[in-house]
């Protein structure tokens, strides 16, 4: 595979766009990130990417506690500390958002209310074997929808198995 | 690669294969992320806390009623074959190449538990599972992280969850990969109709080296994308039914292929029966996929296997490091071509093709 820009060496971000250019017989390739500014100046040349330099601008804010910078966590590098998430709440939260990292059955506002709505420290929550129940209650219910009725025999028998091994169980 | 030392209790590890009996739903990992609150992250984190950090984690977790024997190996005094052993049997997605010093790996009796410590954050406990049994074992993985926050505070933000250093990962921390072995799905050409039809933004699916487009061995790994914004319980809720789809509908299509008499699949099936039988050297991706093939001549009855052989255990078992604790002798990594197919070859030698 080609090799990234040299100046992208620090980059994190998985790769997405491979660039092939042939000049007087002559082919380079470079891969880069969807969002790498040299992709930027190649596609839409050098005053596009003075325009997205002013953009960027004021972007020198750096975590207090560890010094990870918020440049540095645009280009997809890990965070140094808890304090990150306090200082740059906001960007982290329009990066998920944007990369769909938080679930979209999330209806609350997401810029404004807690994100984490699953176990907090020191919960004990035992899930239920019953859940295998609901989940393939659920998934022929889909099927029926579709009208697939080989599969839902399947999931029928699944379902049949698992209340019968708790039914044994119980027992004991 | 250094070789291996046979006492090793690493290489002694037990085997949960044996305890395997599905023949799609091939085995399931969870993991689970935290950070310690009074830190920073690791990378971030001055040497000389590391070891510091490693101490106090261990301490925290080697009585939990839930592990058995704990034994802590560090990083700086593994072999590189050793921590490729414990990638490969723990079947981890990311990789433990970057971890030179600092970082701390414990595992049980159970051969089912892994905690890593200071890699890329400060805890990640692991759990594999060969009997799709996901809600049980994330139970186990939820006591010992409960057990471990008695003495620990974790690093928690009422908005964003359990913190890690990968913002991605915030929130539940739990990651849950699926692997699925469905050869009648993607030698029909119908993976690409489950995919779409399946299609699901919080759960991806990609092949056994992270990339959607490539599935070795016919198996497919179904994972979580989202960790924030949904509950423990979703998320083992979605993973169940999205194998759950896919495992019926490998079912279905096996039964269409053994109805149908397709000649097409039979043939790529021989074939590879052909390749695994009298390849001089077999490279790791040429060997998964023909074992694919013959795992799936033997579930359509055109192959016939000796009593109690597990075809599962062997697919594994062909991945370099496992494969270099399996040979007796020392051998070096260019040889492995070769004594994989000698490997294989003895497997296929029992095979007996009935079509």
């Amino acid at each position: 595979m080609a090799d990234r820009p040299l100046d992208c060496t620090e980059c994190k971000r998985p790769l997405a766009v491979c660039y092939t250019e042939i000049v007087d017989n002559k082919m380079t390739r470079t891969v880069m990130c969807a969002s790498c500014p040299h992709l930027e100046k190649r596609l839409y040349g050098i005053f596009h990417k003075v325009d997205s330099q002013k953009e960027h601008m004021g972007t020198a804010l750096a975590c207090g506690n560890c010094g990870v910078s918020l440049d540095a966590i645009r280009m997809g590098h890990l965070l140094g500390c808890g304090e990150c998430y306090s200082v740059f709440g906001e960007t982290l939260t329009d990066e998920l958002l944007k990369e769909n990292r938080i679930s979209r059955h999330l209806t609350s506002n997401k810029k404004t209310q807690p994100l984490h709505i699953g176990r907090a420290p020191g919960e004990v929550t035992e899930i239920s074997p019953t859940l295998k129940l609901i989940a393939l209650n659920e998934a022929l219910d889909e099927t029926l929808i579709r009208e697939d009725y080989e599969q839902a025999a399947l999931l029928r028998d699944q379902i049949r198995e698992i209340k019968e091994k708790a039914d044994n169980d119980q027992e004991k | 690669m250094t070789k291996k030392n046979e006492s090793d209790p690493l290489y002694q590890l037990k085997n949960p294969w044996e305890k395997q009996t599905h023949n799609v739903w091939l085995a399931s990992t969870l993991s689970l992320s935290r950070n310690l609150s009074k830190f920073k992250f690791p990378n971030k984190l001055d040497k000389d806390k590391e070891q510091q950090i490693i101490t106090l984690l261990y301490d925290s977790l080697k009585e939990s009623p839930e592990i058995n024997h704990p034994l802590l190996y560090h990083s700086e005094k593994m072999t590189p074959l050793q921590k490729e052993f414990l990638l490969e049997h723990f079947m981890i997605l990311d990789n433990f190449y970057q971890a030179h010093g600092g970082e701390g790996f414990v595992f049980d009796d159970s051969g089912e538990f892994l905690a890593v410590f200071n890699l890329q954050d400060h805890i990640q406990l692991n759990m594999i599972d060969m009997q799709q049994d996901i809600e049980k074992t994330w139970n186990r993985l939820a006591r010992i992280e409960t057990y471990m926050g008695r003495s620990n505070d974790f690093a928690y933000h009422p908005r964003f969850g359990f913190l890690t250093s990968n913002p991605r990962q915030a929130g539940t921390g739990l990651s849950i990969a699926l692997y699925l072995h469905i050869p009648a799905i993607i030698q029909t050409g119908e993976l690409a109709e489950l995919l779409e039809r399946e299609k699901d933004e919080e759960v991806e699916a990609i092949g056994l080296q992270g990339k959607t487009t490539e599935m070795i061995g016919d198996i497919l790994v179904a994972h979580n994308t989202c960790t924030l914004g949904l509950t423990e319980e979703y998320i083992l809720t979605a993973m169940r039914m999205w194998a759950t789809r896919a495992v019926v509908t490998e079912i279905n299509i096996r039964k269409k292929i053994q109805e149908g008499d397709n000649e097409q699949i039979k043939n790529r099936v021989t074939r590879a029966l052909g390749l695994l039988t009298h390849a001089y050297q077999l490279e790791v991706i040429e060997a998964l996929n023909s074992l694919s093939l013959v795992k799936l001549g033997l579930e359509l009855g055109w192959i016939r296997a000796p009593m109690g052989m597990n075809m599962n255990q062997i697919f594994f078992n062909c991945r370099r490091a496992h494969l270099m604790n399996l040979i007796e002798d020392n051998v070096e990594v260019p040889e492995l071509p070769k004594r994989r197919a000698e490997y294989l070859k003895g497997i296929a030698q029992q095979l007996t093709l009935t079509i």
